[in-house]
């Protein structure tokens, strides 16, 4: 579904993705671990176009995605509930989710998705009329991932959605993530919890400094003497 | 008491001119965050407009309101994509002094055409008054005021009901964000800057029957604007409409107590006294349209 080959991307001057590449197939859930500053959320922002990678090419779907505009590319079936949530904080809760639904087959949807996300999410229904900055963190991720979901995506890729959540929220999380999964939606997601996320994926990659160390299987990964040390704390 | 409502009757009026101008004004700086220095000089190109439609072809003023809002909003977008949106996202002081330049430009090419004479229009209604809550006001005044009332409704209603204005609200909370949702937030931009100078092209429209129309009428109403919008609290739609009438009433207040020239220092006494109370103005901090 997406292959990313030789991805290399820089800020002005210093370059922080060395040669990536890594792909992922359609019914995927794929993690992207690592520890902070090694890219992750650089990889996130090129797919969706808010970057310009130096060189290297994306491949979506048979698409070159890089000759697309960045505001095309949710239209495509990419949607990225962004690292801090980014909602609008002065829309109301039905607004955020609304303005995430633009091609008609998310339009279509639109009812079906809304129902399911406010019978999962029952809070977020009870404030559907409440501006988004008023709620709490753990509802406003809940909402930025129902946002995300809401565009009827083919591929969902979340960037640190359990970030500065209290523990019970992140179950929930988590949770929301393996629903997504079973109904076999395919998955990008970026953790700091790498157990958890190793868990519920399929196949990982381990980013550091900007390049690819590792990719394998989930459960090899959780298995492997680096990631246990490093990342598990084992 | 007639004498008291006269002046508040008066100030509202005009605060409602000064309100329209400033929500052009406020809702570029709120939506693309570029402070509009030529903002005056469109609102006089829009009076030129409103002035030759009436002397050359013979169109009422307020039946040129949506004549001169289409071509004040086509020039808005034309400039904002010619000449401002390639310099967004690099140094801002950049677009600062170019919305200056551009309004020096507008003043020059006016004294070009028309000279530096002083124009007004004479209609039918320019003598005109009527009498209301038992005092006399002026048919153009009261005309003035009732366009820009529903001006604001109308904008307001589009920012806040549809899809367009959703999309406008959003790209100015986030516009990364709204990219990400599908938004082509350049696009949102140049519709914002074309709807600022529209929304500026009504006003002109409305008051060319009231002010005399020349080259540099357009630094005054600048001026003042300005104070509104930082009085209202920056990007705030509200604020700006308070901020108006405000300064309307102060204005009107000012030119009964001292003369019409003292009327400006007093609005700018309020101004400072409102900023020193609340920096951020009256509906300021963070407010967003």
């Amino acid at each position: 579904m997406l292959e990313v080959k030789n991805l290399n991307v820089s800020y002005e001057k210093m370059q922080v993705i060395w040669d990536a590449s890594f792909e992922i197939h359609s019914g995927e859930v794929v993690a992207l671990i690592g520890p902070n500053g090694a890219g992750k959320t650089t990889i996130l922002k090129t797919l969706m176009g808010l970057l310009t990678p130096l060189s290297g090419s994306i491949s979506y779907m048979g698409k070159d995605l890089l000759a697309y505009p960045n505001y095309e590319r949710p239209k495509l079936g990419l949607s990225l509930v962004p690292e801090g949530r980014r909602l609008f904080p002065k829309l109301t809760v039905l607004e955020n989710l609304q303005i995430a639904v633009r091609t008609p087959e998310a339009k279509e949807k639109r009812k079906e998705n809304m129902d399911w996300i406010f019978e999962l999410l029952p809070k977020l229904a009870e404030r559907k009329n409440q501006l988004a900055g008023t709620l709490s963190g753990g509802e406003q991720q809940m909402l930025a991932i129902a946002r995300g979901i809401l565009s009827k995506p083919r591929l969902l890729m979340l960037d640190e959605p359990s970030l500065g959540l209290a523990p019970i929220i992140v179950e929930q999380v988590f949770d929301i993530l393996r629903e997504l999964k079973e109904r076999g939606l395919t998955i990008f997601l970026v953790e700091q919890y790498v157990e958890k996320s190793l868990l519920l994926a399929d196949r990982a990659y381990l980013l550091e400094e900007g390049k690819i160390v590792l990719k394998d299987d989930s459960k090899n990964m959780l298995k492997n003497d680096h990631v246990r040390k490093v990342y598990l704390g084992i | 008491m007639d004498f008291f409502a006269q002046i508040i009757i008066n100030g509202i009026l005009l605060g409602a001119i000064y309100a329209l101008i400033s929500i052009g004004l406020n809702l570029i700086f709120g939506v693309i965050k570029i402070v509009n220095f030529a903002h005056g000089e469109f609102l006089m190109i829009g009076m030129y407009l409103t002035f030759l439609l009436f002397s050359q072809s013979g169109i009422d003023p307020y039946l040129s309101i949506p004549i001169v809002f289409v071509l004040l909003f086509v020039l808005g977008i034309l400039i904002h994509k010619i000449i401002l949106q390639p310099l967004l996202g690099k140094a801002e002081f950049n677009i600062l002094l170019t919305t200056a330049g551009l309004g020096i430009v507008f003043q020059n090419l006016a004294l070009m055409f028309f000279k530096s004479d002083y124009r007004v229009i004479q209609t039918s209604y320019s003598a005109a008054k009527i009498e209301l809550f038992g005092t006399l006001v002026s048919v153009s005044r009261l005309g003035a005021f009732i366009v820009a009332i529903l001006a604001a409704v109308i904008l307001y209603f589009v920012l806040m009901k549809t899809r367009i204005g959703m999309d406008i609200r959003a790209v100015s909370q986030d516009p990364e964000a709204a990219v990400l949702m599908g938004i082509n937030d350049k696009k949102i931009f140049t519709i914002t800057f074309g709807l600022g100078v529209g929304l500026v092209g009504i006003a002109a429209a409305i008051i060319t029957p009231i002010y005399y129309i020349f080259p540099t009428v357009g630094e005054s109403f600048s001026t003042i604007s300005f104070i509104v919008v930082v009085l209202g609290g920056l990007g705030s739609f509200h604020g700006a409409l308070i901020g108006g009438f405000i300064i309307g009433i102060v204005e009107a207040i000012g030119g009964i107590i001292s003369s019409a020239e003292w009327a400006r220092v007093f609005s700018l006494l309020i101004f400072l006294f409102i900023l020193f109370v609340r920096p951020s103005g009256i509906m300021g901090k963070n407010a967003r349209v």
